[in-house]
């Protein structure tokens, strides 16, 4: 798998994580009313697994990466915007530079960066 | 806090969407987004769907997801006369959108107070009986909804 692909899917296994992460908020049903089908929780937690287990196997460190860093900030990946780390907000040092070629983590938080076109 | 999520540049009069996706295709193609950032958006929203339809019913669907695409807590508003077919609650078809997309960084409470009150809106437009589709203007539809929050 390329970097670029891994990040891609690093970054679906994080939506699949908010998504979860946000039906399972008592607050949710309670400001929208929206109902929730259980049955289909597991159906999405059965995706965000098998998609666990493929990265972790295809990159075990980054993997690890995120599930460390998703337990600290409550997500392991983050765009980079105008040249800045969106998860601390600190600007970027000049000599980073975009790139899909290899896994960047920000010197300042660590989270993983992902610059998107 | 809706007042100022409601933008006439991200607003659909008249949706030629007929089906689900087609329908969220069509929301997510209003913002200035790269073609691969409105795939990973409009998966984000396919997901949510899958867990229950947004369709709340009374012609009204509020899809939404938390998306690493956008840069703000972001609205889109589309009206569809014919109706679009979205396995609502009901089974009506939905005339009125109200897509909410904010980044994995708002904090929940934002996130949820603006979709509370877009919930709000929705059951008070509802209330009325039928919805109204015939804007002619973004200001129209965006001024139609201001007269159902509760929030001025
Ligand atoms: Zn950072």
């Amino acid at each position: 798998m390329s970097s670029r692909e891994y990040l891609h899917k690093l970054y679906l296994l994080q939506d699949l994580d908010l998504l979860l992460q946000q039906v399972e908020d008592p607050e949710y049903t309670a400001k929208t009313g929206l109902e929730i089908n259980e049955e289909r929780i597991e159906l999405i937690k059965q995706r965000r697994d098998e998609l666990a287990r493929e990265l972790q196997k295809a990159d075990p460190i980054t993997y690890e990466m995120y599930e460390k860093l998703k337990k600290r900030y409550g997500r392991g990946i983050t765009r980079v915007v105008d040249d800045m780390c969106t998860n601390c907000f600190v600007a970027l040092p000049s000599s980073m530079m975009k790139t899909e070629d290899r896994i960047e983590t920000c010197p300042n938080c660590g989270i993983i960066l992902i610059w998107l076109d | 806090m809706i007042k100022d999520l409601l933008r006439e540049d991200r607003v659909v009069l008249d949706m030629k969407a007929k089906t689900k996706e087609e329908a969220l295709r069509e929301l997510v193609d209003v913002l200035n987004l790269s073609e691969d950032k409105k795939e990973i958006l409009f998966k984000a929203l396919m997901q949510r769907e899958v867990l229950g339809s947004t369709g709340i019913g009374k012609g009204i669907a509020i899809p939404h997801s938390r998306s690493i695409v956008v840069d703000n807590i972001t609205l889109v508003v589309g009206v569809s006369k014919e109706g679009v077919e979205f396995d609502s609650l009901d089974g009506k078809p939905v005339h009125l959108f109200f897509m909410l997309i904010a980044t994995p960084n708002d904090p929940s409470m934002k996130y949820l107070t603006a979709l509370g009150s877009i919930a709000r809106i929705s059951r008070s437009i509802a209330h009325e009986g039928e919805i109204r589709t015939d804007f002619s203007s973004p200001k129209e539809l965006i001024d139609y909804i201001l007269e159902h929050a509760d929030e001025q």
